[in-house]
């Protein structure tokens, strides 16, 4: 299936050929965990993602057409 | 005396002139620490309930912590309280930059102002001594102004100040007050306290070293913390581009403020972020003493359109925010200059900002015409009514006058139902972080005593997964991920030791931004100060100061009552995503009793018991209480 997946600030260098927004064709049911994990990225770090406009748990499944923004969590300021 | 503290708390009375030190014991130190916990205590032990909040009784405390004055990354701050105009309850808020750090390099723990001079004066505390100057000529100049001529007067540089602009002198109740030209004590209306005790500037130099019990301990965790923030909460996005690397991220979420929360995504968005300030205006990034974080914006626009002066800063996340987003505004070279007008007056920006959209939907829903605001069209979007607005709140001309003192009481004196569009907790604005998305901050604005303060508890989305993120919980409760939407016992467990602990940080005047955990800061404090200190006196710390501060607003006259959200917040709102959620009015009802519980207070009144406070060590704080006061 294929998805886009926009990643923000540091971790743009994790998504496809380091661009912020990419389309990548992945298999059906993957997890929003095992895509960033497959991509390199250290979940151990703070992160939060957006899918379709909503706050994403790691283990939500990603669809055919979805969009995924991931993004450090914003606090103060 | 214990390393780390000077023993010696700065008295000023202007109506009198008098000035005296006075040298609490080990055991007031040890309870209060500094900042948030002294000043709390001076407000609750000296001021008599039921004070105008511009009369000259009321107390001004300027508190740095047993840290400031050492090179620790984030312990520079300082922490300023008094009674405020906007809530009529306990108004607390911490500034970064120097201020604080050459305060306790003066010799001092804390400058606790009381009375009102006869005409304008500064302070000048130097090397342990304390002048009070004729402040004739400042009175009237912006806060940049008052700096170059203290300094001049002076004869001195580098010379670090505490500053009102005009909005403070003409008491509007959104004035701040500035540290170092371009750092805030934002929130409650300090600046307007200040402007009352006809005070303009607290101007300070200190030479005195800060000495810790453990030397090497102290070095050894502050060398830690400047080569490792990196991996912990943002402190790589703050050192990168500072606060506000993320705000699309935050769009996506539904958690960007938007056109004083009607909507919840901003098309634009990515115009006002702080990349786009660094790629278009950021000429500089700077920090406070002995952080590497470095997360201070420094932007400075020429040629055409505004002029913006470097030394007056950057804006940060919220004033991004606040003069964007949530006014539909994303000219950012208008939204820099908003926010080097708020540094030259000393206007809240937050405040100020959701004054501002208050009033353009105000005008949107046709409650307000351009018959009403001076021929402005208050429209959102309209960056040059802003701008313009902006200038007569400073001044209080206009429609300024109506909006110098925040949306709760313009609403009052516009009438028409303008009540419902004011969007704040105790008459102090939100922070620029939707309670829809982080329903723990959500319950947190509701009944912290400082109103709708961002930096009174958690950040629900920096918890919602395992990994590093947790590390700032794992000594606080079950380190658990939670749902940032989740309002069950254990979110609002998770909501109120972080109340605590960020209590605790105030009263060290840790920066929120370094990310220190309960126990770094705890062995901070032993290295610091030789006590054998634990996190159970820590959160003990935290929850006195919260305990404190809860019985001087419920003498005031504030109740359960004012422990709630604007109704906004229950529906979901425009523009939201499929999957966007409002808060639950019956799951935050819950909450917020099960909040009352959890802290020993009465599940109704949200009333500190007498059990409680004598629990805390503070059982006199009941005595200070109205002769109406219950439990």
């Amino acid at each position: 299936m294929r998805i886009t997946l926009e990643m923000h600030g540091a971790l743009q260098r994790f998504n496809a050929g380091g661009q912020r927004k990419a389309t990548l064709d992945v298999k059906d049911g993957l997890s929003v965990d095992a895509l960033l994990s497959g991509l390199g990225m250290d979940l151990e770090a703070p992160w939060n993602a957006a899918l379709d406009g909503a706050l994403a748990e790691g283990s939500e499944k990603l669809r055919e057409g979805s969009h995924l923004i991931v993004f450090a969590p914003i606090a103060g300021g | 005396m214990v390393a780390g503290i000077a023993n010696r708390i700065l008295r000023v009375d202007l109506s009198h002139r008098l000035v005296r030190t006075e040298q609490p014991d080990e055991l007031f130190y040890r309870r209060y620490l500094g900042g948030a916990g002294v000043v709390a205590y001076y407000l609750l032990k000296e001021m008599q309930p039921g004070v105008d909040p511009l009369a000259p009784e009321n107390v001004l405390v300027f508190a740095p912590g047993p840290m400031t004055g050492t090179p620790v990354p984030g312990g520079s701050r300082l922490c300023v309280g008094a009674k405020s105009p906007l809530s009529g309850g306990m108004a607390k808020s911490e500034a970064g930059g120097f201020f604080g750090y050459e305060l306790k390099r003066a010799g001092f723990d804390a400058l606790v102002v009381q009375g009102k001079a006869d005409r304008p004066v500064y302070l000048w505390i130097h090397n342990g001594e304390v002048e009070i100057r004729d402040a004739g000529k400042l009175w009237g100049r912006t806060v940049l102004q008052t700096q170059d001529a203290v300094e001049a007067e002076l004869g001195e540089k580098r010379v670090r100040t505490a500053t009102i602009g005009v909005a403070g002198e003409k008491r509007a109740a959104i004035a701040c007050v500035m540290t170092d030209l371009r750092n805030a004590a934002g929130r409650g209306g300090l600046g307007a306290v200040m402007g009352s005790k006809n005070l303009k500037c607290i101007a300070v130099k200190g030479a005195t070293g800060v000495p810790a019990a453990d030397p090497e301990k102290f070095r050894e965790l502050a060398r830690w913390m400047n080569t490792h923030f990196a991996e912990y909460g943002n402190g790589a996005a703050f050192h990168d581009v500072g606060t506000g690397a993320d705000m699309a991220g935050s769009n996506a979420i539904g958690n960007l403020p938007v056109r004083n929360w009607t909507e919840r995504s901003f098309d634009a968005v990515e115009k006002i972020t702080a990349q786009a300030v660094r790629d278009h205006y950021r000429i500089a990034m700077e920090g406070c003493p002995g952080c590497q974080i470095r997360c201070k914006k420094v932007v400075a626009l020429q040629g055409e359109g505004f002029k913006v002066d470097p030394r007056n800063g950057g804006p940060e996340y919220e004033t991004l925010a606040s003069f964007g987003s949530f006014m539909g505004i994303h000219d950012l070279a208008a939204i820099c200059r908003a926010n080097e007008l708020c540094s030259l007056h000393g206007l809240d920006s937050i405040s100020l900002g959701g004054t501002i959209a208050f009033a353009m939907e105000c005008f949107e829903k046709g409650i307000l015409t351009e018959q009403d605001t001076d021929g402005i069209p208050l429209r959102f979007g309209n960056a040059d009514a802003m701008l313009r607005m902006i200038e007569l709140v400073a001044q209080r001309r206009g429609f300024g006058d109506v909006l110098a003192d925040g949306s709760r009481k313009a609403a009052q004196r516009i009438g028409k139902g303008a009540g419902e569009l004011a969007m704040q907790v105790k008459g102090i604005e939100f922070g620029m972080h939707d309670p829809r998305v982080k329903q723990g901050l959500g319950l947190i604005y509701s009944v912290a005593p400082n109103g709708a303060d961002h930096m009174t508890g958690t950040h629900d989305t920096a918890y919602t997964k395992e990994g590093r993120g947790m590390e700032s919980v794992r000594s606080l409760d079950s380190p658990l991920p939670l749902p940032a939407s989740d309002l069950s016992t254990a979110k609002v467990d998770r909501a109120r030791n972080q109340h605590l602990s960020r209590n605790f940080a105030d009263s060290l005047v840790m920066c929120a931004f370094v990310p220190w955990t309960l126990r770094q800061q705890v062995d901070l404090l032993r290295a610091q100060t030789g006590w054998d200190y634990t996190d159970f006196e820590a959160l003990r710390q935290g929850e006195r100061v919260a305990n404190m501060a809860r019985v001087f607003n419920l003498r005031e006259g504030l109740s359960a009552a004012d422990d709630q959200l604007p109704q906004r917040f229950f529906s979901i709102g425009a523009k939201a995503g499929p999957k966007a959620v409002a808060i639950d009015p019956e799951a935050m009802a819950r909450a917020r009793r099960t909040f009352y519980v959890l802290m020993g207070w009465d599940p109704v009144t949200g009333a500190p018991t007498p059990e409680k406070l004598e629990e805390l060590g503070i059982d006199w704080a009941a005595t200070t209480r109205s002769p109406g006061f219950q439990a």
